[in-house]
């Protein structure tokens, strides 16, 4: 049972963690950032104290808990993790055993934080808020080693292509920038979507927050920061990706430019949904100038971030600290009044620098 | 032809291959060694594809120095190749030969040769390791390169294709295309007239 449970833990527990290390880096970040353990504390009251806000707050923890399923049934789906089917053979409540404890590790974020408010709410007599969150948090786990029990009994599901994707693929070449963007949708959706639902998210509270007080430019700037830091860890996705499925990149003779436009380009749309917002709630105080200047300040984040990928053989604890770093770096600069466009010009040279050295000099090299 | 000198090659400090001096002659050149011994980097490290030290140069074209022009002249297909699940043969092909230049007759007839017409719409998701070989194969014949390095080329690939591969490396080996080939075990690649065959073993590769 021991070298079972081994195996699970190296290819399981480990590997969500080492592909999600810079998601929960910014949930952290973020979450602990900006709020102290005692608003933590006074937000969960609240929040126990209203059932419909405790839903709410179920049903992020739930989309935490469908990350993790859709994680497990990747791997699985993965001809390399095939050997893991194997587990059918030992007795079920082993299995069960095994799979809830794989399950209960990952869960871990929420449980840890879960513990820590719940604590509180009993000691502030919220019993049965606190009871059913008990129930909930107990429910995730089981509900998805029975997801995972289906799955081993089932192997290799039957996947017809629909018709209006057979046609797509007879029609048109996807292009290389939609490459990254379909494995995105395909293989880290629920990341994605939390990414974005997050800097999009900043940057409407941002802009709406605006004409309420004496705030400058430099709101919005941080803004643009924030955005720019949180898609760290997707660009760590992108590298990865592209040196583990598309190793043959580094074989076409495509000249620097050329890769760097189609990455700018890349860049760029994934940038659109915050430029769109930006755009539809921008302050009437702010020009379309500083909308530029915010557009090239976020984009060039993401070309100095990925140039550092390409410089460094990035480490979850690598992108962590550095993101922290660059961050409070960012912070300073522009409450110290530096405009965005010089950093924006600085950032884009550095990462150009960065790619055009280290393009060819980069490796991806897999640690445990 | 190929010319490397002084070459190491490191995974995390640890060294892999070391080559102090090689010179590939144009023809066709085998190379032979167990699981691990380095031939796959030295073919990746060849390619392009990975960072190294000391020089390498094809025809006098500097890996570093003519980055373009290099790696417009060789072309590499890989021993287990992978690609994205969602992507198609089709698109794999359409990218790769826009950059290597190659002609829209070329693909067609590659892709009838090579036997890979029936699939070339679906995701890759969907191949056995033989239809990713044939679609690695397809690619590593694009363009007009002057030398191909297949690695492994025959493993997983029916009979048939077996076939048509060695006619493929016998119609370019005749307009003047180098191979560098490798294999665990031997095949009828040994009808080719092989130019040199070297074995890798211990971080270096030897002549035999």
């Amino acid at each position: 049972m021991k070298s079972i449970w081994n195996v699970l833990n190296k290819t399981l527990v480990a590997g969500f963690y080492r592909q999600n290390a810079g998601f929960l880096f910014l949930i952290i970040l973020f979450g602990f950032g900006f709020l102290r353990p005692e608003d933590h504390i006074a937000l969960m009251r609240y929040v126990f104290a209203s059932p419909f806000l405790l839903v709410l707050l179920w049903a992020i923890w739930v989309l935490y808990h469908l990350k993790i399923v859709l994680f497990v049934q990747q791997q699985l789906g993965l001809p390399s993790h095939y050997f893991l089917y194997h587990i059918v053979l030992i007795n079920r409540f082993e299995r069960w055993a095994l799979l809830f404890l794989v399950q209960f590790l990952v869960w871990l974020p929420v449980l840890m934080y879960a513990a820590f408010v719940g604590y509180y709410g009993w000691l502030f007599g919220q019993y049965a808020a606190v009871f059913c969150t008990v129930i909930f948090l107990t429910i995730m786990p089981l509900s998805a080693v029975l997801v995972y029990e289906y799955r081993f009994f089932r192997p290799n599901p039957d996947k017809s292509l629909s018709v209006a994707i057979s046609y797509f693929n007879r029609t048109f070449t996807k292009p290389y920038y939609s490459f990254f963007l379909l494995y995105l949708f395909k293989a880290q959706p629920i990341s994605f979507f939390l990414t974005k639902a997050f800097t999009v998210g900043i940057t409407i509270g941002l802009c709406l927050l605006y004409p309420t007080d004496s705030y400058d430019q430099r709101l919005l700037s941080l803004g643009a920061l924030l955005t720019g830091v949180a898609h760290a860890s997707m660009l760590l996705n992108l590298y990865e990706f592209e040196h583990l499925q598309l190793p043959f990149l580094r074989n076409l003779p495509l000249t620097h430019s050329h890769r760097l436009g189609q990455y700018t380009l890349l860049f760029m749309l994934l940038l659109l949904p915050e430029t769109v917002v930006l755009l539809r709630y921008l302050p009437e105080e702010l020009s379309y100038g500083y909308a530029l200047q915010w557009w090239a300040f976020a984009l060039s984040i993401c070309s100095i971030i990925f140039g550092r990928f390409l410089q460094k053989n990035y480490v979850v604890d690598d992108l962590l600290r550095h993101s922290f770093y660059f961050f409070i770096v960012g912070f300073f600069a522009i409450m110290f009044r530096i405009p965005i466009f010089v950093f924006a010009v600085v950032n884009f040279l550095v990462g150009i620098w960065l790619f055009v050295r280290f393009y060819y000099r980069g490796e991806y090299l897999v640690r445990d | 032809m190929i010319t490397v000198s002084n070459l190491s090659k490191s995974y995390g400090g640890h060294l892999v291959i070391e080559v102090s001096n090689l010179e590939l002659s144009d023809g066709i050149h085998w190379f032979k060694g167990a699981n691990g011994s380095g031939k796959t980097t030295f073919f990746r490290t060849l390619a392009g594809m990975l960072p190294f030290e000391g020089t390498i140069q094809l025809a006098g074209l500097d890996i570093r120095k003519d980055p373009i022009a290099y790696r417009m002249a060789i072309n590499y297909g890989e021993a287990e190749p992978t690609y994205p699940a969602f992507l198609t043969a089709n698109d794999l092909i359409q990218f790769v030969a826009k950059a290597k230049k190659a002609t829209k007759n070329q693909i067609d007839n590659l892709v009838e040769r090579i036997g890979i017409t029936p699939f070339l719409y679906q995701p890759t998701g969907s191949y056995s390791s033989g239809m990713l070989k044939k679609t690695s194969l397809v690619l590593a014949f694009l363009g007009n390169p002057k030398v191909i390095i297949l690695d492994e080329p025959l493993i997983t690939i029916d009979e048939a294709t077996v076939n048509e591969v060695y006619h493929l490396v016998v119609e370019h080996y005749e307009r003047g295309v180098s191979f560098l080939l490798s294999s665990h075990q031997d095949f009828r690649f040994e009808a080719l007239p092989v130019s040199s065959t070297f074995r890798v073993a211990n971080r270096q590769i030897i002549q035999l």
